[in-house]
């Protein structure tokens, strides 16, 4: 699939954490979300996504980084799986972990903003 | 790419005009088409005080969008009038059904002009709570205007929006005859309804405070304020021609709307704008679900077509 040439930036990676190694995924269960898994970022930036399409791999989550100067949300609305997050303020990250499947990601207040995820 | 680039053909949802996401309004009927149930309970006194007639309507409804841009509205209402000494009267107001179709969008001005017509099926309520005999038909045009393309200078005027209708509504019968016989008399008497044309408006003015945040300026508001649309509604009625004794109606209606995950519930205060339209401040509140708030997103698409690009 072509979607990496369409970035406009490649996603950020923050593959760090997760060299908490053993006892990290031991407590997975119990810590939040980003320390469970790889991190694939998104950033939210001039009422738009930075990326217009995404590949999730297994077990990755996707923090969806509020860059903006203004209050973003996101959701996601599928018969696989349904998402709906509180207003971000300038600053907040959201984690959402998908399902395998293809999903569109919106915002209900930039009713243009769409991104795909497709996640393994 | 190419499932992107049909994806984004699906991108325009229903409310949304360029960046403006219109809130259902609870006293006027909104430009949109959509696929959407609704509810509302209002309650208004008529009469002097120490006679007045109490009106409790639950109205109901549902939209469902055939096209991308025609849509088709089913509402009825519920009504109670409780006049004190005399009884109280239950039943159902007539049915009616809205034929809309969005006729131009503009999203850079946030602009949308919809024509529609809205058939009364006369006969399907109850006569005792005021339902009327005579069908009737309203051709109405719809528009809807974010300022979102305000310049800088007026940057906070721009989450202020209007919508509004104007229509014409033309009984099928202006006159209607029926013969009467006295009880206790048997005479008999020939009585002549005059039902004439009447034409309606109807005028919203909001303020999205989610718009001032999301595309204006972040201020810091909490979550359940940051959600709120405050407006004013205008809803007029008034006979052309000949009124035979059929008043001009109006009512005023301040009040907020709550939206989150797609719905909008809204509550406002009715302030009757003529005597004739009630002697009490009453209230509406009303619930606007989308269907893919509750059923599969399919339910959430028009029936013929896809979404306009």
């Amino acid at each position: 699939m072509a979607t990496i040439a369409a970035r406009p930036s490649p996603p950020r990676r923050a593959r760090g954490a997760i060299t908490v190694g053993v006892l990290a995924a031991a407590l997975a269960p119990h810590l939040p979300l980003a320390w469970a898994a790889d991190l694939l970022e998104v950033v939210q930036k001039n009422r738009a996504f930075h990326v217009r399409e995404l590949e999730v791999a297994r077990g990755e989550i996707v923090r969806f980084i509020n860059a903006d100067e203004f209050l973003h949300q996101i959701y996601v609305k599928s018969p696989d799986f349904s998402f709906e997050s509180d207003e971000q303020a300038p600053g907040k990250n959201i984690d959402v972990k998908f399902p395998a499947g293809t999903f569109e990601v919106r915002c209900r207040i930039h009713p243009k903003m769409l991104l795909v995820v497709h996640a393994k | 790419m190419v499932a992107v680039a049909a994806l984004q053909g699906a991108c325009a949802a229903p409310y949304v005009v360029g960046d403006r996401v219109f809130p259902a309004t609870p006293t006027t009927d909104y430009p949109f088409v959509a696929d959407a149930a609704y509810a509302s309970v209002a309650r208004l006194r008529q009469g002097a005080p120490d006679r007045a007639t109490r009106e409790t309507d639950f109205g109901f409804g549902l939209e469902k969008r055939i096209t991308a841009d025609l849509g088709l509205d089913l509402d009825g209402a519920y009504k109670r009038l409780a006049p004190g000494a005399d009884g109280n009267a239950y039943g159902f107001d007539n049915f009616e059904a809205t034929l809309k179709y969005q006729l131009f969008l503009n999203d850079p001005h946030e602009f949308l002009l919809s024509i529609g017509v809205s058939r009364e099926f006369g006969g399907t309520g109850a006569a005792g709570v005021g339902a009327e005999a005579v069908s009737a038909t309203t051709p109405t045009v719809y528009f809807g205007k974010g300022f979102g393309d305000l310049p800088d200078g007026l940057k906070y005027l721009r989450p202020l929006a209007i919508t509004g209708l104007i229509g014409y509504r033309i009984p099928d019968q202006p006159q209607r005859s029926t013969t009467v016989t006295d009880a206790a008399t048997g005479a008999r008497s020939l009585e002549i309804d005059h039902t004439p044309n009447q034409l309606v408006a109807g005028f919203a003015l909001e303020y999205s405070l989610r718009y001032l945040q999301g595309n204006v300026a972040y201020v810091g508001l909490p979550s359940f304020i940051g959600r709120l649309t405050p407006l004013v509604e205008v809803k007029l009625a008034t006979p052309t021609g000949t009124s035979f004794g059929t008043p001009t109606t109006g009512i005023i209606a301040p009040g907020l709307i709550y939206s989150q995950n797609g719905i909008d519930f809204g509550v406002e205060a009715l302030i009757p704008a003529t005597r004739q339209s009630g002697t009490n401040v009453g209230f509406i509140a009303s619930l606007h679900i989308p269907f893919d708030a509750f059923l599969p997103a399919v339910a959430s698409k028009p029936l013929f077509g896809g979404e306009r690009p």
